[in-house]
């Protein structure tokens, strides 16, 4: 059951599309994701693409309309 | 430790999915989050480290309030809770809540995420503050418990959290924070729309649900239990929400 996992990002619970968006970018980079949660959704990748994927997400200009944050640590 | 993170405001896309903010008096309509995301940074701060204390705002998009039809806040403005109470006009008024009910509940299911869409429904009043201050905004509480919290909270499992008060910009609560008309004084609906989802390949959860609204010295509030159960082969055994009486 996917225990290892890093929040790398959070979008908003509504926002299909930014979800979307992020489940695309890192399909397209190979990196396996797990989005859910409440009032805000968690984007959740195994701890060892972690990096990568806070890479690619922090420079995907396709969400620059959307509110995420970027919980980090 | 922590490099500067960024915060967007949620996309226009995702403003139209929840325009169901309904007036029944036609007031100035305005809208801050300024305070109440002030106040999330301040409370995030001292969480400390290991939580989500180490988020780190920073708008790239149009701030709150440039919406059509949705003006910035005055320089008075108090900036209560969802966002101020129309200090700017010579007359203001208390938000008092009279009454609040959850509607909407739908189950769904989108490829591997299942959960419920579910509106809450809060009927609000706005009356003169007494001569010699400003009126008082209601002030919502999103308290949610779950038995599987996400790492990025910093709570354990079943602990209560605000979640207004972690996430005031989630579009979630936009029909509090944004889509309110503030009709002073009048009446209108207030409806904020949460969609808790799950994944069928992540263990069960069970998320309990308490809402409140106060002001005016009134409280009300509303209750529900979410409990998303997978099979375990990639189908759902239980999907159930529950309003508590």
């Amino acid at each position: 059951m996917n225990d290892d996992l890093v929040t790398v990002m959070v979008v908003g619970a509504l926002d299909r599309e930014a979800q979307s968006l992020v489940e695309q970018e890192l399909a397209s980079a190979g990196i396996d994701c797990f989005i859910e949660g409440s009032v805000v959704y968690g984007v959740q990748v195994r701890s060892t693409d972690a990096d990568r994927a806070r890479q690619i997400l922090e420079g995907l200009q396709a969400l620059q309309d959307h509110w995420v944050e970027f919980p980090s640590g | 430790m922590f490099a500067p993170r960024i915060s967007r405001p949620e996309s226009r896309t995702a403003r139209a999915a929840n325009p169901k903010t309904t007036s029944t008096t036609a007031g100035p309509r305005r809208q801050t989050q300024t305070a109440a995301a002030e106040r999330s940074r301040v409370l995030l701060r001292r969480i400390g480290p290991g939580s989500f204390a180490q988020l780190v705002s920073r708008r790239t998009a149009d701030p709150p309030g440039r919406e059509a039809g949705i003006q910035p806040p005055g320089p008075e403005e108090e900036g209560v809770n969802g966002g101020g109470a129309g200090a700017a006009a010579p007359v203001t008024c208390d938000c008092v809540p009279r009454g609040i009910r959850i509607a909407n509940v739908q189950a769904f299911q989108n490829g591997p995420r299942y959960g419920h869409s579910f509106d809450v429904v809060v009927s609000l009043s706005y009356r003169g503050a007494p001569a010699g201050r400003v009126g008082n905004d209601a002030q919502l509480v999103w308290r949610e418990r779950s038995d599987r919290p996400p790492d990025w909270y910093g709570v354990a499992p079943n602990t209560w959290a605000d979640l207004f008060t972690l996430f005031p910009n989630s579009g979630t609560f936009t029909g509090w924070t944004r889509n309110r008309a503030r009709p002073c004084p009048g009446r209108e609906v207030a409806t904020i729309t949460d969609r808790p989802a799950a994944l069928l390949d992540r263990p069960r959860r069970t998320i309990e649900f308490d809402i409140s609204v106060r002001g005016g010295g009134v409280t009300r509030h509303v209750r529900a239990v979410q409990t998303l159960v997978p099979d375990g082969s990639g189908g759902i055994r239980r999907q159930s929400f529950r309003i508590r009486r």
